[in-house]
């Protein structure tokens, strides 16, 4: 198991440094050969491992391979921890990973940078196995940094347009903003437990007897700075603004980084972290909130974006919303379900987009689109299998995760009070109408292109496409591992997943078992039938609007100044820009430039050049080139050691 | 045997005064060597007989001959104008006075704090033996020095230096 | 009676106190050496007095180390001052003083 696992990781960074170091003077089919070869075989050891821990019936298992850091009594291992949760994750990263790579090869063969991109994309799927294996916070750190670099390395992947570059400083930055906070709890956590050690900080956790607090204990303060980092990774508000522009890197890197995985790190780390949140009620409330706000504020976004990329960044932000609703009412396994249909049907997304996209010669803006269903019918059929997941559409993959959220946040063990299912069934309406208006404009109604144009489009090479059709199936029938309780069948993923939440407080386990047990019967069907009438509302609206009076994205600038400001994304870029950048710059260039650099720095720098040279005139007369004047000072030193021998050791 | 050791003590400062005040080199590294052959008998009389007849060997040998070789290479029969700066000498000789004042005051107070007169009398086994064993690292780290004294003297030997002292001169 | 070690030890100081007059005095580069070899010599007396005094031998033990490191140095500095008579043809230290600035 131990030589098993740590290759997991090792392959594709091997298949980076290969292909970042040589791949220049490779073939291009070498080039992803090595790429998708080393995630391949990782992905094949993935699986491995998953059959051997389901037959070995552990909780969980703590492989330390070396030291890492050791600093007093602060240590860290470099070491992994294989759970549940870290087994699911471990089977979404390297699964949809590997048919992501697959897929890039058609998408990118034209391309200049081949080899750089599949370096990337191996150095981001090692990053990202690093994050889900570790067994302790500061590694754990390091696979958060290692895809945030290479998010921004494959954001600005077309370095040479202004417009990528700075999307992938703005992730950059962004992130970093939301890392300070993570740091920060970082420390505080080891200043509080003096380990960071997952299983040392949960059992001591458990030993030293930490309660539910009801106020900002410590446990809180921890929490909350935890989220902040996990708001900038994966895109909540108030730091979600970088991922629509994201969007500006290839789109593998939008399904596989800004969709599928790297953006879930922040739930996965929470989900790891439950110990502490169930511990923290008010932390969970912001962590609720805040993902609630997100998922129903982004979706409104969609609704009137033009390019087909957006569309779906929107709905990202809006889906890892959910994700954190789910957090926030203590279902985490609903979280963790959703992140999984999550990250097939929106790779789907993504993938068919892109499959649109390179037929269409980089053309995203829907407006130019429509009735591409005769030319991609593949591309098309796979689409409305993610749309349908997505919408929430009973059998579907999304429909069940989805749903699980919604009643969970409706009977909220937390604060018990419905916010965040009224701004989730809301939101779940305003996806399925912003989804279907996407599948409209794009692949139905009469063809806006020229009959030039036309003429050229074709379906996608058949490494794409088989891709495609993968995931369609993943999201049609990947949500048949957690049923809901109504059906009768047992939900196997919450089972899977249980030894992981083995941290949380007896108290509050029995108080979540008695809310959920304590339901009436029907109730749990009736909001699943609330859902279901809430999308297909959803639907019916894009349908009128979109296939009967075929309506096009201009029409839309015909509702004035509701529209200017949902198209505008409310003007928040601007208001940052305001209110954050501009005063930074201001106090950047008055303060700290002209003032700190010039005037402190600068003067202490210079006045210490004065100082020396003034005080080396003087002394420099010392050095007169006499070598009897040095004897006598070297006496003169004798005399001074002397006299403090006899003050100091002479009684 | 007392009388020997006060003659000898005598005679080394007799000798180093004598070295204040030569004005020919050659006379100075003689009465050098006598005052070193007089501590080699004060040595002696101290049961330090291995150190003492080094010192008649190394010093008032092998060093002397070096100091002559030198002189008679340099200068061999020039005499100095004077023996030492008028201007500053009563001033040396005043912060010396006070080193010695202060050594002496070390020496009066240490006397009073140490005045076990130990009778174990030591012989040069007892002396080899803790030098080849407490002092093994000390004693092969001299030698490296020696061995690295050697090689800088063959190189400040060698004609070429001179350019590049010259050089220095220069600039 | 024998004699004290105490009076080997101020011989001892005599004896350094004279080599720094010397060192301080004279300007004759070779003779200022001779001066330093003479405070060396005072120490060495010193050392053996008090190695006498504590019946330890670890005095004569660092009196033959210095006894090594003095012919070191008279072999460099010596070489050293061929060195500056070359260059100069002069062996006055008053004389010398290129290491001014």
């Amino acid at each position: 198991m131990k030589t098993l696992l740590i290759f997991i990781p090792i392959l594709p960074l091997a298949g980076f440094l290969l292909n970042g170091i040589f791949g220049r003077s490779f073939p291009k089919k070498l080039v992803h050969r090595i790429a998708i070869g080393t995630t391949g075989i990782s992905f094949l050891l993935v699986v491995i491992t998953f059959f051997k821990f389901l037959s070995l019936h552990t909780e969980s298992i703590v492989i330390n391979y070396f030291t890492w850091i050791k600093a007093g009594d602060f240590v860290a291992n470099f070491g992994f921890l294989l759970d549940p949760l870290s087994m699911v994750m471990l089977l979404v990263v390297s699964g949809v990973g590997f048919l992501i790579h697959i897929y890039s090869i058609g998408y990118m063969w034209n391309d200049i940078g081949y080899n750089r991109f599949f370096a990337y994309l191996n150095l981001f799927m090692f990053s990202m196995l690093v994050l889900v294996l570790a067994n302790n916070y500061l590694l754990l750190f390091v696979g958060w940094e290692g895809v945030g670099l290479c998010s921004y390395l494959l954001i600005g992947f077309y370095f040479h347009k202004k417009s990528a570059s700075d999307a992938g400083k703005k992730a950059f930055i962004v992130n970093r903003i939301g890392d300070f906070g993570f740091v920060v709890g970082l420390m505080l956590m080891f200043f509080t437990f003096r380990s960071l050690d997952f299983n040392t900080i949960f059992t001591s956790i458990v030993k030293k007897g930490y309660g539910v607090e009801s106020g900002w204990g410590v446990l809180t303060v921890i929490a909350v700075l935890l989220f902040i980092g996990a708001t900038g990774k994966s895109a909540q508000i108030p730091l979600y603004v970088w991922l629509p522009d994201a969007m500006e890197g290839p789109t593998p890197v939008s399904a596989l980084i800004h969709a599928a995985t790297m953006v879930t790190a922040g739930v996965y780390m929470i989900t790891r972290s439950n110990a502490i949140y169930s511990r923290a009620p008010h932390a969970l409330f912001i962590v609720g909130l805040i993902g609630s706000l997100t998922a129903l504020y982004a979706a409104t976004i969609g609704i009137f974006q033009r390019d087909i990329k957006r569309v779906l960044a929107y709905s990202t932000v809006s889906q890892l919303g959910y994700m954190f609703t789910a957090l926030g009412v203590m279902a985490f396994s609903a979280g963790i379900f959703h992140l999984m249909t999550h990250a097939f049907f929106k790779a789907l997304l993504f993938l068919g987009s892109g499959s649109v996209i390179l037929a269409l010669h980089h053309e995203q803006d829907m407006q130019n689109m429509g009735g591409l269903k005769k030319y991609l019918p593949i591309t098309c059929l796979s689409m409305w299998a993610a749309t349908l997941a997505i919408s929430g559409i009973p059998i579907f993959a999304g429909f069940f995760s989805k749903d699980e959220i919604l009643w969970r946040s409706k009977i909220d063990p937390v604060k018990g009070h419905m916010i965040f299912y009224i701004l989730g069934t809301v939101a779940a309406l305003i996806t399925a109408l912003y989804m279907f208006r996407l599948m409209f404009l794009t692949f139905h109604g009469k063809s806006r292109m020229s009959e030039e144009k036309l003429s050229h489009v074709h379906e996608s090479p058949k490494s794409m496409t088989s891709v495609l059709i993968i995931l369609a199936i993943l999201s049609t029938i990947g949500g048949f591992v957690g049923m809901p309780g109504w059906t009768g069948f047992p939900n196997v993923f919450e089972k899977f997943l249980d030894p992981v939440f083995r941290f949380m407080p007896q108290k509050v386990v029995s108080h979540l078992h008695h809310v959920v047990e304590s339901q009436p019967a029907g109730k749990e069907l009736l909001v699943t039938l609330i859902s279901i009438v809430v999308a297909g509302l959803g639907v019916l609206i894009a349908y009128i609007i979109y296939i009967k009076k075929e309506a096009l994205p201009k029409d839309e600038e015909k509702l004035g100044f509701i529209y200017k400001l949902i198209y505008n994304k409310y003007y928040v870029d601007e208001i940052y820009n305001f209110f954050v950048i501009q005063p930074i710059k201001w106090f950047s260039t008055n303060v700290l430039w002209k003032i700190v650099d010039v005037a402190v720095i600068d003067g202490i720098v210079n006045g210490y050049a004065y100082l020396t040279e003034g005080l080396s005139t003087v002394v420099a007369r010392i050095q007169n080139g006499f070598i009897r004047s040095y004897i006598g000072w070297i006496v003169l030193g004798g005399i001074g050691i002397l006299y403090y021998i006899i003050l100091n050791f002479i009684r | 045997m007392n009388i020997l050791v006060y003659v000898f003590a005598v005679l080394s400062v007799i000798f180093a005064i004598n070295m204040l005040f030569q004005k020919k080199m050659v006379n100075v590294a003689l009465s050098l060597m006598g005052c070193m052959a007089s501590l080699a008998v004060l040595f002696i009389s101290l049961y330090a007989t291995f150190v003492g007849l080094l010192q008649l060997v190394v010093y008032a040998g092998a060093v002397m001959v070096l100091f002559l070789i030198i002189i008679s290479l340099v200068d061999p029969f020039g005499k100095i104008k004077y023996a030492f700066s008028s201007k500053l000498w009563a001033f040396f000789t005043g912060i010396v006075g006070i080193i010695f004042g202060l050594l002496v005051y070390v020496i009066y107070k240490s006397h009073k704090a140490i005045n076990t007169i130990a009778s174990s009398k030591f012989d040069i086994k007892a002396l080899s033996h803790r030098l080849f064993t407490v002092y093994l690292l000390p004693f092969e780290v001299v030698s490296i020095l020696i061995m690295v004294g050697i090689i800088g003297a063959i190189y400040f030997g060698k004609k070429n230096l001179d350019s590049g002292e010259k050089d220095e001169d220069n600039s | 009676m024998r004699i004290t070690p105490d009076f080997f030890v101020i011989l001892s100081v005599i004896l350094f106190t004279i080599g720094l007059i010397g060192v301080l005095i004279r300007r004759n580069l070779i003779i200022i050496f001779m001066f330093i070899e003479l405070m060396l010599n005072a120490v060495n007396l010193s050392f053996i007095a008090y190695s006498y005094k504590l019946g330890q031998v670890d005095g004569q033990i660092y009196v033959f180390f210095v006894m090594v490191l003095a012919a070191v140095e008279v072999a460099v500095g010596l070489g050293l001052i061929m060195l500056i008579y070359r260059n100069k043809k002069t062996l006055d230290v008053d004389d010398i003083n290129i290491m001014k600035n």
